[in-house]
Formats: C-alpha cells, sequence, structure tokens
C-alpha cells in the first residue's frame, strides 16, 4: 500500500536534541525555579550560590530524591496511587541496619540485603492490600505507616536505639570525595540512571506506564494489570529502604520516625517534577528537579531566620501554589 | 378497532439536529385517545429524539407540537408532566438507596395539609401501582438490592403513579421476563380502555405486533409510514421493509465467492457464560463471521469470553485444535486470539502515551523480551502505519492527536505484527469516517486472506452484510440463526433479529 501522508523520520542530530528537550522538558521547569531560588538566596544571605553550599543543598536532596522515587513509582502506577509509608519503611529499615550493622563495615554486606527484603515485603504488603483487596491506596499505606511506626516504639521501648551506621556507610552518606563533591551525590547519579532505564528503556516500566495510563486498556493487552501494580508497591518498599539506610549513613546513628518528615516533601516532589497524581504520566528526572526544589526552598527559609511555624506556613503555601500552577499547566 | 377518540397528540415536522448531524428531519405524528401506539425504527432513526422533544428533554430546532389541539412548547420534563404526559425511559431514573415506595413517589410526594411529607398516602399510592404490576414485591426494598427485571418493573411503576394521559414507553419489556410483559400488558390494555395513550418504543416486533392498534415507522429522522392493523394487516414483512427501507434484498456481500478452508481455528462447544446459553460454532482458517442480532444479546460478552476477559462458566474453547482454557487476555493473545475492543478510547488505547507505545504495548502479554529492542520494534511500527495508512506526523505522536479512524487504525494494527490466527473486533468502524472505515475493512479482509480467522461484531447490519461469509444471529444470549452465502442479505438479517422476538412472545 503506498503511503504519501505518513513522513516518519528517525530523529538525527539536532532534531534528536529537540527530541530529547521534547521530552524531559517538564523536568527542567523546577530546576530552573530551583536556580533562581539559589540566586535569591544569596542577596538573603551571602554564600547561599556557593559551590560549596549548592553541593551540600544536593547532598541533601539526594536523601529525599531516592524516597522522592519510591513514591513516583506508585504514583505512575495509577489507580490513585500514593505511598504514605515511603518514610515509615525507610526508619525500620534504618533502625534495622544500624541494630544489624553495630557500626562494623563487614556486616554491612548482612545488613543492607536483609533491609531491602523487609522493605519489599512490606511494600508487597501494601500493594496486595491495594490491589487484591481494593484498600485506597491513602488509606492502606497511612495504615502501614502507623503500624511501623509502632513496630519501632514497641522494639526499642522508647529509649535509644543500640546500633548505629558503620564507616563505610557515614562515608558514603556523609563523606566526599573528588573535588569535595558528596559521595552521596554519585550514588544518586547512579539511582537516577537505573531509574530512567529501567522506566523508560525496559518492558516493566513501559508495562507500569500503561497500567497507570489506562488499566483496562492494560489487561486488554494481556498485562496483569493487579500484579504490576503490586509489584509497584513492593519495590517502592524495597527503594524506601534503600533510602533508609542512607538516612542512616547521613545521621550516623538510627532515631525513631527518621523517615517521616519526608513523607509529604516526597509526594510535592514527584508532583512539582510533573509526575501525574492520575497516573500513567511524567519520568523520574522531572521528580529529581522537585526534590532539588524544595529542598533548596526549606534552605532558603531556614536562612531566612524564619521561626519553624512561619517556615512551616511558607513551606505548605508554596507547595499549594506551584501545584495550583502545575495543575493548570497539566489540564487539557 | 373503532376509535372516536379526540386527538391527543399531534406533532408537524419537528426537526432536530446535533451539531452537523440531523437526527429529525421530519418528525410528524398523531395519536388519539385510549390508543396504543407503536413506534418503530433502527438505532438511529430518531425515535428517541423524538420522544425526548414532546417530553420536554430535547428542544426541537423547528416545528409545532399539539397537546388536545392547544400549541404547546415544553421547556421541562416538568411542563410535559403538568400535561399529563409521562414517560419511561431506556435507562432507569430510580434512585439506588432508596425504597421502592420512596422511588415511586419521587418528584410528586403527596403532602398532608400543613405541607409536611405523606407517607401513608404515599405507600398507599405505591402499594396499588405495585400490586397490580408486580404482585409479592415488598415496598420497603431498598431498589439496589432489587433484580435488574424488578428495577425496571419500579420504573414502570412510577410513570404509572403519576397517571398521565399519554404514556411514553421506552424499550420497558428489554429487561423483562416474559410473565413480566404479559403483566405489563394487560395493564396496558386496561389503562386504554380507561382512555389512557401509550406509545410504545420497542425493537421487539413480536410484542408490537400483540399489543399495538398500529405502528409508526421512523427512518432517518422521518416518519416514513404507518401500518395499521385493522386496515392493513399485522404485516410483519412490510413493518420490516419500512424500517429498512429496503424492498428486497439490497445489499451485495463483497464475500461470497470466497471458498472456506477446511482447516479450523476457533472451535467454540457449548459455551456457557454470563448471559451466553450453549453457544456453538467453528469459525474456519481465513473465514469472516459476523455476529448480528438486536443490540445488547450478548454480541460483546462472546467477544470478550473468546478473549479471556470473562470467565467461561461451561464449555469447550479450541484453538487450532488444541483445548485451550483462558483465565485472562494473556492466554488468549498467548494463543493468538487477539481482541480490538469496541471502546477504543477506553479499552483500546494509552491517548497520552505515543503511537509508538500504543503498538508495541501488544507485545507484553507475551514472554520474554525484558530490555526493548527498540530499533528493530521502531521498522516493526513503521511497517504497521505504512500497511495501515495511518495519518500521523511521526511514531512519536501522543494518540489523542490522532483522528478517530487513526486512532482506531492503531487498535487493530498493533496486532498485526503478532500474526494472529484468530481476530475478534467489536464494532470496529464506530464513529470513524466513511474513508478510514473502508480501508479499516480492506485490512481486515486482507488479514482473512492470509489466514486469520475473523469474529466480527457490528452494530452496523450492512457492515454485517457486506463482509461475512457468516452471520450468527444472537438472541438473548443463543445463537437463533445461521446466515450463509446468499442469504445474507440486510432484509434476511433484520428478519431473523425481529423474528426471534416474535418466536420468543408468541
Amino acid at each position: 500500500m503506498v503511503n504519501e501522508a505518513m513522513t516518519v523520520s528517525e530523529p538525527r542530530g539536532a532534531a534528536r536534541l529537540k527530541k530529547l528537550y521534547a521530552y524531559y522538558r517538564g523536568a527542567l521547569v523546577p530546576f530552573l525555579i530551583a536556580i533562581i531560588l539559589i540566586i535569591a538566596g544569596e542577596f538573603v544571605s551571602s554564600g547561599f550560590a556557593s559551590p560549596n553550599h549548592v553541593l551540600i543543598l544536593l547532598k541533601t536532596a539526594s536523601l529525599l530524591g531516592v524516597l522522592v522515587l519510591a513514591q513516583s513509582i506508585v504514583i505512575i502506577a495509577g489507580g490513585e496511587g500514593i505511598d504514605l509509608s515511603v518514610g515509615a519503611i525507610a526508619s525500620i529499615c534504618a533502625v534495622m541496619a544500624a541494630v544489624v550493622m553495630q557500626g562494623e563495615d563487614a556486616k554491612l554486606l548482612i545488613a543492607v540485603p536483609l533491609v531491602i527484603a523487609v522493605g519489599f515485603f512490606l511494600g508487597l504488603i501494601n500493594g496486595i492490600g491495594i490491589a487484591v483487596f481494593s484498600v485506597p491506596p491513602l488509606i492502606m499505606t497511612l495504615g502501614m505507616s502507623s503500624v511501623i511506626n509502632g513496630l519501632v516504639i514497641i522494639y526499642s521501648k522508647g529509649f535509644i536505639i543500640r546500633g548505629s551506621a558503620s564507616k563505610l556507610l557515614q562515608t558514603i552518606g556523609s563523606g566526599q570525595s573528588l573535588f569535595g563533591i558528596p559521595n552521596m551525590l554519585f550514588v544518586w547519579l547512579v539511582i537516577i540512571v537505573v531509574a530512567l532505564f529501567v522506566l523508560g528503556r525496559t518492558k516493566s516500566g513501559i508495562t507500569l506506564y500503561g497500567v497507570g495510563a489506562n488499566e483496562l486498556t492494560a489487561e486488554l493487552n494481556g498485562v496483569h494489570a493487579k500484579r504490576v501494580r503490586a509489584l509497584a508497591y513492593a519495590f517502592s518498599g524495597a527503594i524506601s529502604a534503600l533510602a533508609g539506610v542512607f538516612l542512616l549513613g547521613y545521621n550516623g546513628l538510627p532515631f525513631m520516625e527518621m523517615g517521616s518528615p519526608y513523607v509529604l516533601p516526597s509526594v510535592a516532589a514527584a508532583v512539582i517534577g510533573g509526575i501525574s497524581l492520575a497516573g500513567g504520566a511524567g519520568n523520574y528526572l522531572g521528580a529529581v528537579g522537585g526534590s532539588v526544589l524544595l529542598t533548596t526552598l526549606t534552605a532558603l527559609l531556614v536562612t531566612m531566620r524564619m521561626g519553624e511555624g512561619g517556615k512551616q506556613v511558607v513551606f505548605g503555601l508554596v507547595l499549594i501554589i506551584l501545584l495550583a500552577i502545575y495543575g493548570r499547566r497539566t489540564e487539557r | 378497532m373503532e376509535n372516536n377518540g379526540s386527538v391527543i397528540l399531534e406533532t408537524k415536522s419537528i426537526k432536530k439536529a446535533f451539531g452537523g448531524v440531523k437526527a429529525l428531519v421530519d418528525g410528524s405524528f398523531s395519536c388519539k385517545q385510549g390508543e396504543i401506539v407503536g413506534l418503530l425504527g433502527a438505532n438511529g432513526s430518531g425515535k428517541t429524539t423524538f420522544s425526548k422533544i414532546i417530553m420536554g428533554l430535547l428542544h426541537s430546532d423547528a416545528g409545532e407540537i399539539y397537546i388536545d389541539g392547544q400549541p404547546v412548547r415544553f421547556r421541562s420534563p416538568l411542563d410535559a408532566m403538568r400535561k399529563g404526559i409521562v414517560m419511561v425511559h431506556q435507562q432507569l431514573s430510580l434512585i439506588p438507596d432508596l425504597t421502592v415506595w420512596e422511588n415511586i413517589n419521587i418528584g410528586h410526594e403527596p403532602r398532608t395539609k400543613s405541607g409536611a411529607l405523606d407517607d401513608d398516602t404515599a405507600r398507599k399510592r405505591a402499594a396499588e401501582v405495585i400490586n397490580r404490576l408486580a404482585p409479592g414485591l415488598s415496598l420497603d426494598r431498598v431498589v439496589k438490592t432489587l433484580l435488574p427485571s424488578e428495577q425496571q418493573l419500579v420504573e414502570i411503576a412510577k410513570a404509572l403513579s403519576k397517571g398521565g394521559k399519554l404514556l411514553i414507553l421506552d424499550e420497558p419489556t428489554a429487561a423483562l421476563e416474559q410473565t413480566q410483559v404479559n403483566r405489563l400488558f394487560e395493564i396496558m390494555r386496561e389503562l386504554k380502555s380507561q382512555g389512557t395513550t401509550i406509545i410504545f418504543i420497542s425493537h421487539r416486533l413480536g410484542e408490537v405486533l400483540e399489543i399495538c392498534d398500529y405502528v409508526v415507522v421512523f427512518r432517518n429522522g422521518a416518519n416514513v409510514g404507518t401500518v395499521r392493523f385493522e386496515k392493513d394487516g399485522r404485516d410483519e414483512n412490510r413493518i420490516v421493509s419500512l424500517i429498512t427501507g429496503k424492498e428486497e434484498s439490497g445489499q451485495q456481500n463483497g464475500a461470497k465467492d470466497r471458498i472456506r478452508s477446511d482447516e479450523v481455528s476457533l472451535e467454540v462447544k457449548r459455551l456457557s457464560a454470563g448471559m451466553l446459553k450453549e453457544i456453538s460454532f467453528a469459525a474456519h482458517r481465513g473465514e469472516i463471521i459476523g455476529i448480528g442480532g438486536l443490540q445488547g444479546q450478548g454480541q460483546e460478552d462472546l467477544l470478550l469470553v473468546l478473549a479471556g476477559m470473562i470467565h467461561v462458566e461451561k464449555g469447550e474453547l479450541r484453538v487450532n485444535g488444541k483445548p485451550v482454557k483462558f483465565h485472562h487476555p494473556a492466554d488468549a493473545i498467548r494463543h493468538g486470539v487477539v481482541l480490538v475492543p469496541g471502546d477504543r478510547q477506553k479499552e483500546g488505547l494509552f491517548l497520552n502515551h505515543s503511537l509508538f507505545m500504543n503498538v508495541i504495548y501488544a507485545r507484553f502479554g507475551l514472554r520474554g523480551e525484558w530490555l526493548i529492542p527498540f530499533k528493530r520494534l521502531r521498522e516493526e511500527v513503521k511497517r504497521v502505519v505504512s500497511t495501515l495508512s495511518i495519518r500521523t506526523e511521526s511514531i512519536e505522536t501522543e494518540m489523542q492527536n490522532l483522528s478517530g479512524g487513526n486512532q482506531q487504525k492503531v487498535v487493530v494494527g498493533k496486532w498485526l505484527p503478532l500474526n494472529p490466527a484468530v481476530l475478534l473486533l467489536s464494532d470496529p468502524a464506530k464513529g470513524v469516517d466513511v474513508q478510514a472505515k473502508r480501508e479499516l475493512y480492506e485490512l481486515i479482509r486482507d488479514l482473512a486472506r492470509r489466514g486469520t480467522s475473523v469474529i466480527l461484531y457490528a452494530s452496523d447490519n450492512e457492515e454485517l452484510v457486506s463482509h461475512c461469509d457468516r452471520i450468527f444471529v444472537l438472541y438473548e444470549g443463543q445463537i437463533v440463526e445461521e446466515l450463509a452465502g446468499v442469504e445474507i442479505t440486510e432484509d434476511n438479517l433484520v428478519t431473523a433479529s425481529l423474528r426471534a422476538t416474535v418466536k420468543q412472545s408468541t
């Protein structure tokens, strides 16, 4: 059959760049806003935009960034997907890792796989509750969060938890190497590359987007949508566990509910980064931008010497305003 | 029957267009007191639009309506109700969480002198009609717990309790069982003897012949004729030809001269599932089988069962001779049985993703290939795009930016690389323009020529008649007739679809 209307051509050179730009355009905006905030910060307090301080900001953002990946996966999976237990899973896994490794590098290799497995398992319970028993994700993960935090309290009997990060883990979490670049940034870079690859170039990733975009279509294409969605929560749990390990490395010691402050920002950063709460759209690079933006905003508010109350008020307001702007932009 | 009643409703050349589509070009009609009129017509003939205008649910673009000789113009159903016109809609208007008696009284609740709701009177009113229409049905049952047929009866009861002088019943029997239909007919006759006029809209010719005094047929938005049983006799064929607009077999079947292969791709043996009962047939390699009949007789369910979306309760399926069991569409796809669903936007596409993604997603039900071979697949998708003449800027274009016809081509085209053994099509040309429709069917025929068995359900009879080797007519989940070869004409198909209803009701 002759087809004159068709003009499919492989993008090359400039065209290819243009295509990449189109694909990641959404990710640029949060980065741009973050840069503006950093410049604004320099006026408030000199040194805010210094390379050193920017690196510190990025290091802080990386911890949030890993949890944002956990959050992004379940949001992309659709069905009003959200995981409010990412913080609790990170907390319990940090505690378990610390207790298992007791500051020894040799036990790091046992502790990390163990807590990742625990995180996967807790996430899988979320996933089964949501996909099989149709518990709304908000309720399921909020409940799970409460259960997990409760377990940590029971375990510690309200006292300080005995255990700490090993030297190597502390070096990864808070140390720096080449040109003073924090080690955590290299780790984050690896996570970003792997995440973008898996989500964008593999059958698993694209299947996930399809399930989130239209569950029925995915089913009729022969995809087990429920299974995929349950697994999304399981992987979210595993990644949260990994984030917990990094949190432990960053802080050196575990403490109760250390992951909790990241829960709301993890959702906000994903949405600011263009990951639609409707599911099936957006990519992790945008969410990375969202993490940097939120971290910068928090730092700026601290620099402005706003009290804790004022900080929370402004942070919340900015979130609402940003999301309102984004919501309008993505509406069709 | 002698009828000296006065003319109760008269309409003169009512017109109504939705956008560019003319739903009604000449809605002229009249009926007298104490008559039961059958209003007939194919889907899209304008009869529902017509009745909605009479009810004040839609506003006509032109034309006049007279009630008792007085010109009227209803702005809302309430206006119509005040004039004594009451309608039972195809879609139920019941509130699921309220009880039977509450639903019956809603919108015209009796009040006490002080203005409070008068529940006693309300219950009495509900009891009166329910006892006649559905004896034994408790007034206090919550509507959502009722069977579909019981809900339909409550809907009818609700209309009857309003006690209008003109009652419009739009497909009231579709959800009813035979005894319930009989009871409804008794009441209709009783109402008629009391002077109520009834307009009875139905696809079931048998029922229309039984209950109506005469029928009015709509076709393409106009009143094309009246058959008075008194004068003209109960002439089924005459009514059918008025509905289809064709005297004798018109449409040419394009597939007649093909030779049927001996190899069977899909065999269905005594299959039951949901509303489907004891379906048996064999689809040969390269054959196009049509599934016809009135709407909602299980055609779509049949395709969903074959696609693994609805579970088989009883019976057997064989693909290429091997017995198979489908628990999920993935099982069907792995055996080469693929479905093009009826609602492409809700069931067939990811609208906010690229054409490329939509096409390659079809292979995700198969095993293997965790790493997507982008380069090879891009070539493959481009081949699909050019084979089907899909008009798109590039394969990266988002689906929602394609026209309906091109979207549909993607839904069909995504299966081509899989070389399906059986292609199930649920109304593939719905909402597709003429050009795209022709190309779509060309492709389907081409697939059949290369050995794929096609099972086609189309709401448009013409599509079935022009493309199928055999047509099975479904009625209430059963195959009631099979048309093949020269028997395949639009008239025969319509007659067979309608005849099924006559057999059932007499």
